[in-house]
C-alpha cells in the first residue's frame, strides 16, 4: 500500500506542477457553464439572425427552451470533453518509457502491478472530478435558469455516460502500456471506438456496444429507457475489468 | 564470498549473441571493474542483473538468491545506477529521494535521516533547486544517492563516468572509492583511467565472453613486455647506443629520444650494462610499465584474430 501511494502521489504532484490539474478542470468546468449558457442564448441569437433568416425563407416562430434542451447540449458535447480528456491522459506511459523514469523505480523493487494501478486510479479519479464537475455546473445554472425537472431522472443518464467514460480510459491504459508514443496510443483507441460505431451497423449487435452508454440524449428526450442499456452497460463493465487486468498483465512482461 | 554469481549466461537479441557463455563472480567488499568495448555487452549484462531483461540462459544469483525476470525479490539487494539515470524533473532530490524510500519500505524517520547523508555525500544537500536545472553531473550524483538509499549489499554502476567532464569524474570516483566500505560495486566502463584508479578486480568482456579476469596486478603480470624509452643529450652517443643494443624508434623534438616496445626486463638490464661499459650517459632513461589501455588493445586485437580464424 505504501508503494501505491508513493507512486500514487507522484502522479498528483506531477500534474499539479505541471499545471495540467488546473487547465483540465477549467475546460471541463467551462463545457459545463457552456451548456446552460448556449441553451439560453439561442433563442437570442435566433432573433438577432431572424431578419437575414426571413430573407432566406425561414420563418423562426416563438422559441421556447428548457432544462430538456440544456441536458440535451450537455450529452452532445460529452464525446468532445471525452476526447480533451484522453489528449491530456494519453502519454501516461509513453513519456516514462522514453525517459526511461520506470527503471529506477522498478529496480528499487515497486512491484509492476501497483504501477498499473496507481496509473488507473489517478486517472479513474480526475476523470470522475472532471465529470462530475461538468455535471453538476449543468444541473446548477439548470435549476437556477428552469428549476428541477420532475419528469425525467437525469442522473441515469448521467451515470452511464460516466461509465462509458471509464471504458474508455481503462483502453487507453492498455495501449499506452503497449505503445511506446501516444500518437500509437490514441489511434488504437480511435480505432477501436470506431470498430464499435461500425459493429452498430448490425443490428442484432447494437445492444451490446459500449458506445450505446452515450445516448442520454435520448433518454432526456424521453424517447428510450434506462433498462434497454443493461447489456451495453454491461459489456462496458467486463471489458474495463479484462482491460485493467490485461494491462498489468501486458506490463509485468514489457521490457523497460 | 560472492555477491553476485553469473554462470552460463547467454542472451541474443535476434541473430547477434551479446552475451555468450558468461561466467562472473563478484567477492564481497570489493569494486569490480567491468570492462569493454561499446556495444560488449556490459549494459546487457547488467540489465539481467537487475531483472530488467530476460536471460535465453544461464543463472544469476545476487547474495546467495537467484534472479528471476519480472520478479524484483533480489533487488532489495541491489542499487542500481544506469548510464543515464532519469528523474522526474518536477522534484526536488529530496522529493525523489523520499518517493524511493517509500517504495522500499523505509520509515518516514529513518529515509529522512538516510537522505540527509546521502545527499551530504554526494554534495547535493544544498539544493533546493527542481531536478529539472541540474546538470549531468548532478544527475549522476543523485543517481548514486538513489542507488545507495537502500544500502545495497551490491551497487552496480553502469557507464557512470562516461559522459562527465574531468571534475564531474573526479567526483563520481571519489564517492564510490568512498562508498566501498558499505558495499560492494560493480563498475562498468570503457575509461580504462577510471578502472585503475578505483578497482580492486577487472574482467574484460569481448563478444559477449570473459577475455580477461583477475587484479590489475595479476593481468599486467601476465603480460610482462614492457616498453622503455632512453634520450641522450647528443647525436653521437644516441646513434653509438643503437649500434650496441639495436635500433629503435626514434621519437622526440630532436630525435634523441629512443623508445623500445614489448621488452623484457633482461633486455632493460643489458640497455643499462651498455650504457655503464661505455659511458654513454642517458639524459633520461624510464621503464614503463604495461598499461590497462595497451592490455586492453591487444586482448581485443587477439581475440579479433581468433574470431575471424
Amino acid at each position: 500500500m505504501k508503494q501505491f501511494i508513493a507512486f500514487s502521489q507522484k502522479e498528483w504532484l506531477g500534474q499539479v506542477r505541471s499545471g495540467q490539474l488546473v487547465i483540465i478542470l477549467l475546460i471541463f468546468l467551462l463545457f459545463g457553464v457552456m451548456n446552460p449558457a448556449m441553451t439560453k442564448l439561442t433563442p437570442w441569437l435566433m432573433e438577432q439572425f431572424s431578419q437575414s433568416l426571413a430573407d432566406s425563407g425561414i420563418i423562426i416562430g416563438d422559441m421556447r427552451v428548457d432544462a430538456v434542451m440544456s441536458w440535451q447540449q450537455f450529452y452532445k458535447n460529452v464525446p468532445m470533453a471525452l476526447i480533451i480528456f484522453t489528449l491530456f491522459s494519453g502519454n501516461m506511459f509513453s513519456s516514462e518509457y522514453e525517459k526511461g523514469t520506470f527503471v529506477n523505480l522498478v529496480t528499487k523493487g515497486m512491484k509492476r502491478w501497483k504501477i498499473v494501478l496507481a496509473k488507473f486510479v489517478h486517472i479513474l479519479i480526475l476523470c470522475t472530478v472532471c465529470y462530475w464537475l461538468m455535471f453538476f455546473t449543468t444541473f446548477a445554472y439548470n435549476s437556477y435558469f428552469w428549476g428541477v425537472i420532475e419528469t425525467v431522472n437525469v442522473y441515469h443518464p448521467g451515470v452511464l455516460s460516466y461509465v462509458f467514460g471509464v471504458f474508455v480510459l481503462a483502453l487507453l491504459l492498455c495501449f499506452s502500456v503497449i505503445s511506446k508514443t501516444s500518437t500509437t496510443s490514441l489511434t488504437f483507441l480511435g480505432g477501436s471506438i470506431i470498430i464499435c460505431y461500425v459493429l452498430g451497423l448490425i443490428p442484432p449487435v447494437v445492444e451490446y456496444l459500449p458506445t450505446q452508454l452515450l445516448s442520454g440524449e435520448q433518454i432526456i428526450g424521453g424517447t428510450m429507457d434506462i433498462s434497454a442499456y443493461l447489456k451495453s452497460l454491461c459489456v462496458a463493465l467486463v471489458v474495463i475489468s479484462g482491460s485493467v487486468i490485461g494491462t498489468i498483465f501486458i506490463f509485468n512482461r514489457k521490457q523497460l | 564470498m560472492a555477491v553476485l554469481k553469473i554462470q552460463r549466461l547467454s542472451k541474443r537479441f535476434g541473430d547477434r549473441v551479446v552475451i555468450d557463455a558468461l561466467n562472473l563472480e563478484v567477492e564481497a567488499g570489493s569494486i569490480y571493474g567491468f570492462i569493454g568495448q561499446n556495444g560488449a555487452g556490459k549494459t546487457t549484462t547488467m540489465r539481467m542483473i537487475v531483472g530488467l531483461l530476460a536471460a535465453d540462459n544461464g543463472t544469476i544469483y545476487v547474495n546467495g538468491e537467484k534472479v528471476t525476470y519480472g520478479a524484483n525479490q533480489t533487488n532489495q539487494y541491489i542499487g542500481y545506477l544506469p548510464d543515464v539515470p532519469e528523474f522526474y524533473h518536477y522534484m526536488t532530490a529530496t522529493e525523489y529521494l523520499q518517493l524511493c524510500a517509500s517504495i522500499t519500505g523505509m520509515t518516514q524517520k529513518s529515509a529522512t535521516k538516510r537522505i540527509i547523508s546521502l545527499l551530504t555525500l554526494v554534495g547535493l544537500e544544498q539544493n533546493k533547486q527542481r531536478i529539472r536545472g541540474y546538470s549531468r553531473g548532478m544527475k549522476q550524483r543523485l543517481g548514486i544517492a538513489q542507488a545507495l538509499l537502500n544500502k545495497p549489499k551490491l551497487l552496480i554502476c553502469d557507464e557512470p563516468t562516461s559522459a562527465l567532464d574531468p571534475v564531474g569524474r573526479k567526483e563520481i570516483l571519489d564517492i564510490l572509492q568512498a562508498v566501498k566500505k558499505e558495499t560492494t560495486i560493480l563498475f562498468s566502463t570503457h575509461i580504462l583511467a577510471d578502472v585503475e584508479r578505483i578497482c580492486d578486480k577487472v574482467g574484460m568482456i569481448h563478444n559477449g565472453k570473459l577475455v580477461l579476469e583477475g587484479t590489475i596486478e595479476e593481468i599486467k603480470a601476465q603480460n610482462p613486455a614492457c616498453d622503455f624509452e632512453i634520450e641522450f643529450s647528443d647525436e653521437q652517443t644516441c646513434q653509438s647506443f643503437i649500434d650496441l643494443f639495436g635500433k629503435g624508434n626514434r621519437i622526440g623534438h630532436e630525435n634523441l629520444q629512443l623508445r623500445y616496445k614489448n621488452q623484457t626486463s633482461e633486455s632493460y638490464e643489458q640497455a643499462l650494462r651498455i650504457c655503464v661499459e661505455h659511458h654513454l650517459l642517458p639524459q633520461r632513461f624510464q621503464w614503463m610499465e604495461p598499461t590497462l589501455e595497451k592490455l586492453f588493445i591487444e586482448v581485443i586485437q587477439k581475440n579479433e584474430t581468433i574470431h575471424r580464424i
